[in-house]
């Protein structure tokens, strides 16, 4: 009853907001103001606009509506940037703070500019009025709150290797002051025009109010005034100088970048395909990047998206073991490039050292974390092709890869006669089919190169083999495949790979088949995605997915054991593809899994991706170490793997420390029960 | 300018051996590919052409068979040759001369060599990895009536006074040679670190020229020199796979090396 | 018919060993008349009692040219069936020149030999040693013969020695530097001792390097001996990214059989030492010792010891 009265009290005695009030001779200096500051902006803009579109790149305006959500889901709704708990938690505080701030203001200028001015009436009134108040003032609280955060994570480095320069603490606290010291001109109003005051509506202004009110007696016009002026321009200076500062991060990272995005899969968008390579070979021109011209509007703008947020550099399994790659870092360091307009310099090796090219293994960590939706993996990559198809500063490892696969089709230099030999062997003793051109099969298991020539992979293929013959699938196997090309696309030669998409299209071509079925997510990935690319589509399955529909249909009889294992998360298989329940759910049939930290989307790396398998970057510790150390310490002495370089990767570990590395394959092929009707 | 004439051989991968399902080797399946040391040739070729100028041709001589697929073979191998940076490249190709020996082939090349022009370096392998004759340079050398000097493991050009310092690698000692040129040198695999050539730089190569001679063409007859070879057969290639089990750790060792001498492996003193 | 055999050897040693093959034909029923040519005096005395008739010593002569122009002048005056040599660089070079000269085909290394009626039927290696190529000769050729292949003939009468004159060469010996034995070069050895993960920490290493020794083998390795724990230099990896080896013999001594070091060996024969039964490298080895390598190496050494010395 009481509150009722007092809110009616309180009604009857609100006023409006009195807009310019002490200062309504130096209103139009804020239009003034507001011009020039716009220009500014608008040529900040502009400048940003000539880098990226530099050499003809026109920036592609299509899929608005598509665009739009991806604008919202990442930009608005921060989608990825809260995915890091400190960091998220710092940045929501400040932007639903800041946004809230902004639309008080937007608020109060409609009123005054649109609704007094042309309709002569208000609508900040009455509850209105109190909400608005309430809104300021916890937003402004938020902010405070955020602000604070942020520069005591800054000033205590409680993110590792956080950034930081006297820039951000600079701008953390030009905020902090256009924040105080617009309550303080709120709470100065209120000392003007509104003297008895619930405070719960308005409560730093209320408390703000009454100590000013002791300190300045009421000589406070002249102070209000000053800084009034100060908050004005301090505000509207810190507007202009967005694109110069790092403020531009909320236009260029949380608007452009998100709205721009590429909207292919990730994988696909950091491996293009070259349709005119045939030409410039021909004319004796360079495949993919070397300086900043051959990089794209896109790529320019995510240069200059990156908001030094370090979550890649501490996601990158290479800079994680001491290698000379920071995707953040490169992302910077090509920026600093671009802004000093070195468009002609070659990047590697004049700016960037080619190690912390050929350091990547193609994990997609940095493309998973990235808040503002950059895909660093891309850039890499247009700059591995550049450097490998220029013939320098490439490791002869690779070199031997490529030249491998070309003489033998294989990245190893195996003799195919004796895959062909061990593949026959191996069918005629588990009565597989070697495929036949005029039958039609449901699937065509294409083993691959380690299946095909590493003996513990060929392990791997036998099982899983054996374990198709028992569930009766329709398969059958090939005499003649060559490698896949995936090494050869991810060492930067795509000559070779598009190439070898021809060659074996035209090998696929010849048979019947539904789909094609694999036992390595590089594979997977090659054939699901790359592929159609230069035109061949194929519907492929990794035999994780297989092997989990046949043991859901009840295909498969399984003994449980009670084994405890932990399982490795293929970056192209969980990250990439994500594919990380169906292994999973093949696992708990057979032993109980105890997982490690980094797992399915935020898996870390093996280390033998990109190209990795076949050449060592002799930097740091080995990749494959750290992440052999991860799975021991979760106390199991079995790592199960899906794919065949993490099998091998991670084998060269395991005697050092006692685990037995084992892929999903062989696992259930050793729990597989032998039926009845087999037993006779 | 220094022109240089490099011999190569397209020759049997001993890594790729093809065998059918009695044993019986297949080599006319068996792929070709360019004889390392001949790799090595080809490279320093290259590098003394970055060094001084001129030119460099390749020439090979076709000796397996079949003829028409290791015609194709062999001009694979000129054009990586080609993609490696020489300029020009020659092949002797005639059904005469499938399973030529070293006597023939060193005619064959020396007669597509002196065709093509003359040259102030002659440089091959020395030896080819399937065969491993190791005659071709000491041949050719003779039948150019040059100086020759074979197992070079550095070549230093000294052109204004048209010599080389020619560092030989024999098997207990090091022999620095000096000779005027033009000469006749085989390399060993230690002179340099062979480039390996892309696709695309072999796709590039295309328009460099490859021609063909026959025996007729390059006007000379093989002589008879009453040899031929009657067959190829396979080694068994795989290995043995004996575990040596004994009751004592002492008893396997004695075992293991009476094996190992047994297979020539390890000389007992006598 | 007695047939003409020219046998050169550049020192008497190797003109002795080489001739072994002179020897064998006679055994073989050929009625050979040798002659013997070497560029050493050293120990020529024992070199005559090896069924030659005559023994030529060039003296002062070094370079191929100098002595393949001597050795053809005497193929002219002797016209011989077989011109047989060591199978080592400089023979090889010198008859290769003296084969060009008179149109002779010429035969490396051969490991076997047999007559039939007018032809002899040599044997030889190709392939990396994976296959064996017979050839057949009606006519005179030359042929070099691998160090201790085939047993000489030993008689009691002398043979003459005839010194020569040496010849101009056509080009110049600056400098010879005798080899240093040592330092490992594991690409160009023969034999070939290899360590990995077996070992649990680098001094253990030199019961490797002990074995080695007595074996006259060079030391490599597996990639994470080399690149990860460094206890050896980079040369000393074995591997597909590191070196290629072609030994006689590999012994491998705690290397589990990566495909990727097992790739880049090229061995007669493959000895292997690991206390995993089912570590991979046993299918790519001849012999395998199942055993700890701890209890195991010195045991093998030691024996080795007393059979080679």
């Amino acid at each position: 009853m009481n509150n009722i009265l007092l809110i009616q009290k309180l009604i009857d005695t609100i006023e409006e907001i009195r807009h310019f009030n002490f200062v309504e001779d130096l209103e139009p200096l804020v239009y003034i103001y507001t011009i020039i500051v716009a220009i500014i902006l608008l040529y900040g803009v502009y400048r940003s606009y000539k880098l990226w579109t530099y050499n003809n790149q026109k920036i592609v305006f299509n899929n608005i509506s598509k665009r739009l959500l991806r604008l919202i889901k990442y930009g608005i709704l921060q989608g990825k940037v809260i995915k890091q708990r400190q960091g998220g938690t710092i940045h929501i505080l400040i932007y639903i703070g800041m946004i809230g701030l902004f639309i008080g203001t937007i608020l109060r200028a409609i009123e005054y500019d649109i609704y007094l001015r042309f309709l002569g009436s208000r609508f900040l009134v009455d509850g209105l009025y109190l909400a608005f108040k309430l809104m300021v003032n916890v937003f402004g609280i938020l902010a405070t709150i955020g602000i604070i955060l942020a520069l005591i994570r800054r000033g205590f480095k409680t993110y590792k290797d956080l950034p930081t320069s006297k820039e951000d603490y600079l701008i953390l606290l030009d905020l902090l002051i256009i924040i105080i010291t617009g309550f303080i001109l709120d709470a100065l109003n209120t000392l003007d025009y509104k003297l008895s005051w619930i405070d719960n509506w308005d409560p730093v202004g209320f408390h703000l109010a009454v100590f000013l009110k002791n300190l300045l007696n009421n000589n406070y016009i002249t102070f209000y005034r000053a800084l009034w002026l100060f908050h004005l321009t301090l505000a509207l200076t810190s507007i202009a100088l967005i694109p110069f500062t790092k403020l531009y991060h909320m236009f260029v990272s949380g608007i452009l970048n998100t709205f721009f995005s590429r909207l292919e899969e990730p994988v696909i968008a950091a491996n293009k395909p070259i349709y005119n390579m045939d030409k410039l070979v021909e004319e004796g021109k360079l495949i993919g990047a070397s300086t900043l011209l051959d990089l794209s509007w896109k790529q320019r703008m995510d240069f200059d998206a990156c908001t030094q947020c370090a979550r890649c550099h501490n996601a990158c399994p290479a800079n994680l073991t001491e290698k000379p790659l920071s995707p953040m870092r490169l992302m910077l360091d090509i920026r600093k490039e671009m802004h000093m307009k070195n468009f002609d310099k070659k990047l590697v090796p004049n700016s960037i050292n080619s190690d912390t090219i050929w350091s990547c293994v193609t994990c997609g960590a940095c493309v998973e974390v990235c808040p503002v939706l950059i895909n660093q993996v891309e850039t890499i990559m247009d700059l591995r092709r550049g450097i490998y198809s220029s013939g320098e500063n490439t490791p002869t490892e690779l070199q031997q890869v490529s030249y491998n696969i070309m003489r033998t089709g294989n990245p190893y230099g195996y003799n195919p006669a004796d895959r062909e030999m061990w593949l026959q062997s191996v069918a005629s003793e588990l009565g597989v089919e070697i495929a036949r051109e005029e039958v039609e099969y449901d699937y065509i298991y294409w083993l691959g190169c380690n299946a095909s020539y590493d003996p513990n992979i060929r392990n791997v293929a036998y099982n899983l083999m054996k374990i198709l013959k028992k569930a009766n699938i329709n398969f059958a196997v090939l005499l003649e495949e060559m490698c896949c090309g995936e090494p050869a696309r991810r060492i930067g030669d795509e000559y070779l790979f598009r190439d070898i998409v021809q060659k074996n299209s035209d090998i696929l071509k010849k048979y019947k088949f539904k789909k094609l079925l694999v036992n390595c997510p590089h594979g997977y990935n090659n054939f699901k995605h790359e592929y159609a690319q230069y035109g061949f589509k194929i519907e492929v399955e990794h035999h994780t997915m297989l092997l989990q529909r046949l043991i859901k249909e009840n295909k498969l009889d399984i003994n449980k054991t009670h084994d405890v294992v932990t399982y490795h998360d293929p970056c192209y298989l969980a990250r990439w593809n994500d594919v990380y329940d169906e292994p999973r759910y093949i696992i708990k049939n057979v032993a109980e899994i105890k997982e490690m930290d980094r797992i399915k989307r935020n898996t870390f790396c093996c280390g033998g991706g990109g190209g990795h398998a076949f050449f060592d970057i002799k930097k740091g510790e080995r990749i494959s170490k750290a992440r052999m150390k991860e799975a021991v310490s979760t106390g199991t002495n079995k790592v199960v793997v899906a794919c065949p370089f993490c099998n091998i990767m991670l084998r060269s570990e395991a005697s050092e420390f006692n685990m037995e590395v084992m892929d999903i394959a062989e696992l259930l092929g050793n729990s597989i029960r032998e039926t009845k009707k087999e037993e006779k | 300018m220094v022109d240089t004439a490099v011999m190569v051989k397209a020759s049997l991968d001993a890594n790729m051996i093809r065998v059918d399902s009695s044993g019986r080797l297949l080599i006319e399946e068996m792929p070709l590919a360019i004889s390392e040391y001949d790799r090595n040739a080809v490279e320093e070729a290259i590098r003394i052409k970055e060094k001084f100028g001129g030119k460099v041709a390749v020439f090979s001589v076709v000796t397996w068979g079949p003829l028409t697929k290791r015609v194709n073979d062999t001009e694979s191998v000129l054009r990586e040759a080609l993609a490696m940076g020489a300029d020009e490249a020659y092949m002797v190709v005639d059904e005469k001369l499938i399973n030529a020996n070293p006597l023939q082939t060193a005619i064959a090349l020396t007669a597509a060599i002196k065709k093509t022009g003359n040259y102030d370096l002659y440089l091959a392998g020395e030896a080819s990895m399937d065969v491993i004759s190791a005659q071709i340079a000491a041949r050719v050398g003779v039948l150019l009536d040059l100086p020759t000097i074979t197992f070079a493991r550095a070549i230093e050009l000294d052109m204004a006074n048209k010599k080389a310092k020619v560092l030989r690698d024999l098997e207990d000692s090091l022999q620095w040679i000096e000779t005027s040129l033009p000469a006749v040198i085989s390399v060993t695999g230690e002179i340099n670190k062979a480039r390996l050539p892309m696709l695309l730089q072999i796709r590039r190569a295309f328009s460099k020229p490859l021609k063909k001679f026959t025996l007729n063409e390059l006007g000379i007859q093989l002589p008879d020199a009453g040899h031929f070879r009657e067959s190829i057969r396979l080694l068994t290639i795989s290995r043995k796979n004996i575990i040596i089990e004994a009751g004592t750790l002492d008893e396997a060792a004695e075992k293991l090396i009476s094996k190992l001498v047994e297979d020539g492996v390890i000389k007992p003193k006598m | 018919m007695v047939e003409n055999v020219i046998v050169f050897g550049e020192k008497p040693s190797l003109l002795i060993d080489a001739s072994g093959l002179a020897a064998e034909l006679l055994r073989n029923g050929m009625q050979i008349n040798m002659i013997g040519v070497t560029l050493q005096s050293e120990e020529i005395n024992e070199a005559a009692r090896y069924s030659f008739n005559k023994i030529y010593v060039i003296k002062d002569s070094i370079l191929p040219d100098q002595v393949a122009d001597i050795l053809s002048k005497l193929f002219n005056e002797n016209n011989p069936r077989l011109l047989i040599g060591p199978a080592t660089k400089t023979s090889n070079d010198i008859l290769s020149r003296v084969a060009a000269k008179h149109n002779l085909p010429m035969l490396t290394e051969v490991i076997s030999v047999l007559i039939n009626g007018n032809n002899i039927i040599f044997e030889r290696n190709i392939l990396s040693g994976r296959a064996i190529s017979r050839e057949v000769t009606s006519k005179s050729i030359a042929v070099t013969v691998p160090i201790k292949k085939f047993k000489p003939f030993e008689v009691t009468q002398h043979a003459q020695i005839e010194y020569v004159a040496p010849q101009a060469s056509r080009v110049k010996l600056l400098s010879v530097e005798e080899k240093k034995k040592g330092g490992a070069n594991i690409e160009a050895a023969e034999i070939v001792v290899g360590v990995g993960r077996g070992f649990r920490v680098k001094e253990d290493l030199k019961l490797a390097f002990e074995l080695a020794n007595v074996i006259g083998a060079q030391v490599g390795c597996s990639r994470p001996i080399a690149a990860d724990l460094k206890w050896l230099p980079e040369d000393a990896w074995i591997g597909i990214s590191g070196k290629k080896i072609r030994p006689k013999l590999y012994i491998t001594i705690g290397i589990s059989g990566a495909p990727q070091h097992i790739s880049a060996v090229d061995a007669k024969v493959i000895v292997s030492i690991n206390k995993d039964k089912n570590a991979p490298i046993f299918k790519y080895s001849d012999y395998g010792i199942v055993a700890d390598l701890y209890q195991f190496l010195p045991i093998l050494t030691k024996k080795l010891k007393e059979k080679i010395g």
